[in-house]
């Protein structure tokens, strides 16, 4: 196990503490999904000879998806990606007529990152290292040089206004004028609503919109390995969101999944891996997910003859289970070495403790299916929080506490009538 | 200080600009208690008063600094043609300002509601449809467009007061202030508010912070001409009743109601060839809601143009609400009316000039009696009626407004349109806003849950597997539909096209042919094709046939309008305004009735107002009395009166549990009466039917008198 940064340990901590997945320092607390985990490296092993993959990650709320697309990415970056993670919400969705789509698009490109920037704005990076690697920082290098390198771009799809962005880009860079680098980026990053907005400001005659983000899309995961990054990662979380859509938008979004999904498994694509994300209801439902609409059932059911922990992981489609107790038994262990610089003598509790935790867990009723690790997880970072911090207390102080708070959630929702009725 | 100084700087430049003298007195009023309280208002002034200004002038002069950056005043109005008609007159206000005042019902630019949308400011008109189109398709701009809103005006709030449409805009104010920080302030608008109360008590729960400002309605005090004029064929057959119609209606400036759309294209028709033949020029436009918005818009306009001093419009309710029509001449009633207060919106479009007198009269075609005639003919219920309206209104007598419908087809209608709204909803969070806040809990939680278990098993909701309501498929078609807007329902109906132009909409409860003929818009069409697919009937003009048929529309009557009718047919008065026939007619009505309560036994004389009389009609069914309902009276069959009576005493119990008998034994489809009714539990559906129709304790003391 690497060294744990004091800066991982704190992001860890703070964020399971509030339910949310760690931006960094994730392979301190992974534990399982091996098979699910190789065939996410598979895929980005496979960025780099050009090729291309779709995944749904299917898993239920709490059940580690965003942790799981968090993973990927950062081993993507060892693999030299670049990588983004979106999420979808109702105003920004894979179809639209009115803005929507341009506006997750624009999250996309707003999220790029790779190893040396995790956090996200990582397109000038990306350019300025395609510069440097094709072109130099020579000046005066003849137009015509530019236009050769970017040659290749001009075939694709929309090709032609994103070289000449680039070219204006490479005017600005050499010629220090900051403001049409801002331009040029503020075009890539799709943010202008209109042509005419974008004429007023660069020599173009198109924008990134709604119908043709995903030709651009396309164009930047070409760019990105002229730029000397093995391929692109695009994470997409949150895909639930759509089944709330009106109907006929609705459609519209699975038909574009439809289209990537074809697209991609065609060969028609260089380069991208896409990952989707969302739950069983989403994928399953078929009143409002994907299953409702004919042409992706077909081509997402599970293979009908695998059984239990004999799963066909060779489909677009990752199901995360639960974690067993098993595995979660292993992860709060990883969560105590963190809490103790993976120093054992430092740990706040023993494994019988967590045990002990995992047995009041689990005695809640329906917690063998329903129990989230999400949630799991928060209640065990709370009992090592007030342990540390209470330290002539001992965490089986403190374990009564927490088990009362699990308790009072099941309670809660039993008090208002309402919330738990059911049709 | 003045109330003139009390007000921003630009709008006292505007004020200035328009040239007033001074402030009317409920400006004054208005004015005061917007600036100097935090109370709800309604004020309640004859049409042309000054309302609107009355509104505007303080929330604009409240808001000036903020209308350029946000949506500051919502204005919602019952008719698309008001909207129009009052865009005008609120961009006159606002010019000065430069505030951005813009339209949006369905018939307005696609690109002002686009600009709008984007960058929210100024003040928006706008209809209970176009509320609810913008809460199901644009939920996210929505609390966009109103984050900042500050008042809500509603015109002609009488028209949403005890309406479908009136909980709809209930509902959708509390649905608005669910998702923007502000809480804005209701103005309500309205000519005529029956009941103080219960207009407060709509506005909102706490009727002390609702203030009343009521002009001195010298507007109905001024004089009045006005008659009760009929025919019947004993002197005067039909071709000189339209004759006689012909010359009154032929100069000047003239209203002419009628109650169906039938008889006023039937008319109005008739008058047009009346004019052809005599080769004078053809001075009759027609305005109802099933034409074009070009036809309807050219007839208001033609009415405003002080030019046009010969013009005479057919008309319903669509002319009856507040839109400015200048000044009427004369205003005709050609059927009999059942209101009061629909009666003074009627006539109040005359006598608008101040040296004017309100002028109408009541043109009334009656058929000659023969003995088989039916007893609502021989009593000439429809002379007595409109005598008993014309004289309530002398007495300065107007019906009270209900109190709030809350209905539970609209209830069921904006718990759908809030799930739609959300994409999912919880379900103690749609019983807290939409039941309990927006309909005053009208259901209990148990009533609720039956409630949705049926709206389940009808499959237009179900429940996921986080617990949150969605729309099933059913539910989505039901949602998504243009028609799902409307609470009120209009027949399907298609487009009738001259020339690749609109001429209006006919509906297509009739089933039409090619070469069949229809009235529309004054005139006769042939139909040449039906392109069923596209919903359109195209025609070209033609003479001669039988008109189209529209829906008829059946209307609630007062007790107290039963009652003086009654009152007149005991009495021997002759009130002075009526013409001669009228007179013989009202001597002939008044001989049947006492020769009727006299000898015929089975004459049950009721006269207590629609809801006893629906009542008693279904306790005669229920207790297997068989009768005849003619409005104010029963004519029983085998029974005499007096074996009648005897028997409903006897089982009066059986009138007082009629509620049980309407759950059990009336079946669920005759109960449906509203658009949305069928999203009714039979429990709930029950209870609505007697909310709605039925006086059972009014009934019980009727029957305990007899």
């Amino acid at each position: 196990m690497s060294k744990l940064k004091e800066r991982e340990r704190t992001a860890i901590i703070n964020s399971l503490r509030s339910g949310v997945v760690p931006r960094i320092g994730l392979h301190h607390i992974q534990v399982g999904r091996n098979d699910e985990v190789s065939e996410i490296i598979k895929d980005i092993e496979k960025l780099s000879k050009q090729s291309s993959s779709i995944r749904l990650i299917i898993g239920d709320y709490g059940s580690g998806k965003s942790f799981f697309l968090n993973l990927s990415n950062t081993i993507a970056h060892t693999y030299n990606a670049i990588t983004s993670i979106a999420d979808i919400s109702m105003e920004k969705t894979l179809y639209s007529r009115d803005g929507k789509a341009r506006a997750l698009y624009t999250e996309i490109i707003k999220g790029l990152s790779t190893k040396s920037r995790p956090d996200g704005n990582a397109l000038r990076t990306i350019i300025d290292s395609w510069i440097s690697k094709t072109i130099g920082i020579e000046e005066d290098v003849p137009k015509e040089k530019i236009y050769k390198e970017l040659a290749h771009l001009r075939e694709l799809v929309s090709g032609y206004d994103f070289s000449d962005i680039i070219c204006q880009y490479y005017d600005g860079y050499i010629n220090d004028d900051e403001i049409l680098c801002e331009n040029c980026l503020r075009w890539l990053r799709g943010e202008y609503a209109t042509k005419t907005d974008a004429k007023k400001d660069l020599p173009v005659t198109g924008i990134v919109d709604d119908r043709n983000y995903y030709d651009y899309l396309k164009i930047i995961a070409e760019f990105v390995r002229m730029a000397g990054y093995s391929g692109l990662v695009i994470c997409i979380d949150e895909l639930a969101v759509l089944t709330r859509l009106q109907s006929n938008v609705r459609a519209k979004n699975y038909e574009t999944i439809l289209k990537m999904l074809n697209d991609i498994l065609q060969g028609n694509v260089n380069g991208i891996s896409l990952v989707l994300s969302g739950t069983p209801e989403f994928l399953k439902d078929k009143r409002k997910g994907l299953y409702s609409y004919g042409a992706l059932e077909s081509r997402l059911s599970s293979n009908s003859f695998s059984r239990g922990e004999f799963k066909d992981l060779s489909g677009p489609v990752i199901e995360l289970d639960n974690l067993s107790q098993e595995e979660l038994f292993l992860v709060f262990g990883n969560i105590r070495n963190v809490f103790a610089y993976h120093d054992t003598a430092k740990h706040l509790i023993d494994d019988k403790g967590i045990v002990i935790f995992m047995e009041k867990l689990f005695s809640r009723m329906g917690a063998a299916s329903y129990l989230s690790p999400r949630e799991a997880i928060k209640d065990f970072v709370h009992v090592l929080n007030l342990a540390e911090s209470h330290p002539d207390k001992g965490w089986e102080f403190f374990l009564t506490e927490a088990n009362s708070d699990a308790l009072e959630q099941t309670t809660q929702a039993g008090t208002n009538d309402l919330n738990s009725f059911k049709l | 200080m003045d109330t003139f100084s009390k007000l921003h700087e630009g709008v006292q430049k505007a004020i200035w600009r328009l040239n007033w003298e001074n402030f009317r007195p409920i400006q004054d009023k208005a004015i005061d208690c917007i600036i100097n309280s935090n109370n709800d208002l309604i004020i309640s002034s004859p049409t042309a008063s000054g309302k609107t200004e009355a509104a505007f002038l303080p929330a604009i002069s409240e808001t000036a600094n903020e209308l350029h950056e946000s949506v500051c005043i919502l204005y919602v109005s019952p008719l698309k043609a008001l909207i129009n008609d009052q865009f005008d007159r609120v961009e006159n206000l606002c010019s000065e300002l430069q505030i951005t005042v813009t339209k949006w019902h369905g018939d307005a630019s696609n690109t002002a509601k686009r600009k709008i949308t984007k960058n929210p400011k100024g003040i928006i008109l706008i209809t209970p449809e176009s509320i609810e189109a913008l809460l199901i398709r644009k939920s996210n701009e929505t609390r966009n467009i109103f984050k900042n809103l500050k008042f809500i005006i509603i015109d002609e709030l009488h028209s949403f007061l005890a309406k479908e449409r009136g909980d709809q805009l209930r509902s959708q104010i509390e649905r608005i202030k669910n998702i923007i920080p502000t809480t804005p302030r209701i103005i309500g608008l309205s000519a005529t508010i029956g009941d103080e109360l219960n207009a407060k008590l709509w506005i909102q729960d706490n009727p002390n912070s609702v203030e009343f400002i009521k002009e001195n309605q010298d507007g109905l005090r001024k004089e009045k001409h006005g008659s009760v004029h009929c025919f019947d064929q004993y002197d005067q057959d039909i071709i000189n009743y339209q004759k006689y119609l012909y010359e009154e209606t032929r100069i000047g400036v003239n209203l002419i109601f009628a109650n169906s759309k039938k008889i006023l294209e039937k008319q109005c028709s008739n008058l047009k060839q009346i004019a052809k033949l005599r080769n004078h020029s053809d001075n009759y436009s027609i305005h109802h809601g099933s034409l074009s918005k070009e036809i309807r818009e050219d007839v208001e306009e033609n009415l405003k143009d002080t030019k046009i001093r010969n013009i005479s419009v057919f008309c319903t309710n669509t002319l009856e609400l507040g839109i400015d029509i200048g000044n009427i001449d004369k205003v005709f009633l050609i059927e009999p009316i059942n209101s009061v207060s629909s009666f003074i919106q009627r006539i109040g479009r005359s006598g608008r000039l101040d040296d004017m007198p309100i002028n109408f009269s009541f043109l009334i075609y009656i058929e000659k009696l023969e003995s088989n005639s039916l007893e609502y003919d021989k009593v000439r219920l429809d002379i007595i009626k409109c005598i008993a309206i014309t004289l309530l209104m002398l007495e300065e007598w107007c019906e009270p407004n209900p109190p709030s419908l809350r209905e539970p087809s609209v209830l069921a209608h904006q718990l759908l349109s809030h799930i739609a709204q959300y994409g999912e909803a919880k379900t103690s969070n749609t019983y807290d806003l939409i039941v309990d806040n927006s309909f005053r809990k009208y259901l209990n939680i148990e009533e609720f849950k039956e409630l949705l278990i049926f709206l389940n098993d009808q499959d237009y909701i179900y429940q996921d597997t986080e617990m949150n309501l969605r729309l099933s498929s059913k539910g989505e078609v039901l949602t998504e539909h243009y028609e799902f807007y409307a609470v009120f329902s209009s027949p399907d109906e298609w487009r009738v096209l001259y020339t690749g132009k609109e001429i209006g909409k006919i509906p297509i409860l009739a089933s039409y042919q090619i070469d069949d003929k229809i009235l529309l818009a004054g005139r006769m069409w042939k139909i040449i094709d039906i392109q069923e697919e596209v919903k359109s009937i195209l025609v070209l003009p033609a003479g001669g046939g039988k008109p189209a048929s529209f829906g008829n529309v059946s209307f609630e009557i007062h007790k107290k309008v039963h009652e003086k009718m009654v009152e007149i047919l005991n009495s021997e008065d002759i009130p002075v305004f009526l013409t001669e026939n009228s007179v013989n007619a009202l001597a002939e009505g008044r001989l049947n009735f006492n020769n009727m309560k006299q000898e015929l036994g089975t004459f049950f004389s009721v006269f207590q107002g629609s809801r006893i009389q629906s009542t008693l009609a279904l306790f005669f069914k229920r207790i297997k009395i068989i009768s005849e309902s003619q409005e104010a009276f029963f004519i029983l069959k085998k029974i005499t009166k007096e074996e009648a009576i005897k028997k409903m005493k006897i089982q009066s119990e059986k009138l007082s549990t009629l509620a049980d008998y309407i759950l059990n034994e009336v079946r669920y489809k005759d109960k449906l009466m509203y658009k949305y009714d069928y999203l009714l539990p039979n429990s709930i559906l029950s209870r609505a039917y007697v909310d709605r129709f039925l006086d059972i304790e009014g009934a019980l003391s009727f029957l305990k008198n007899l």
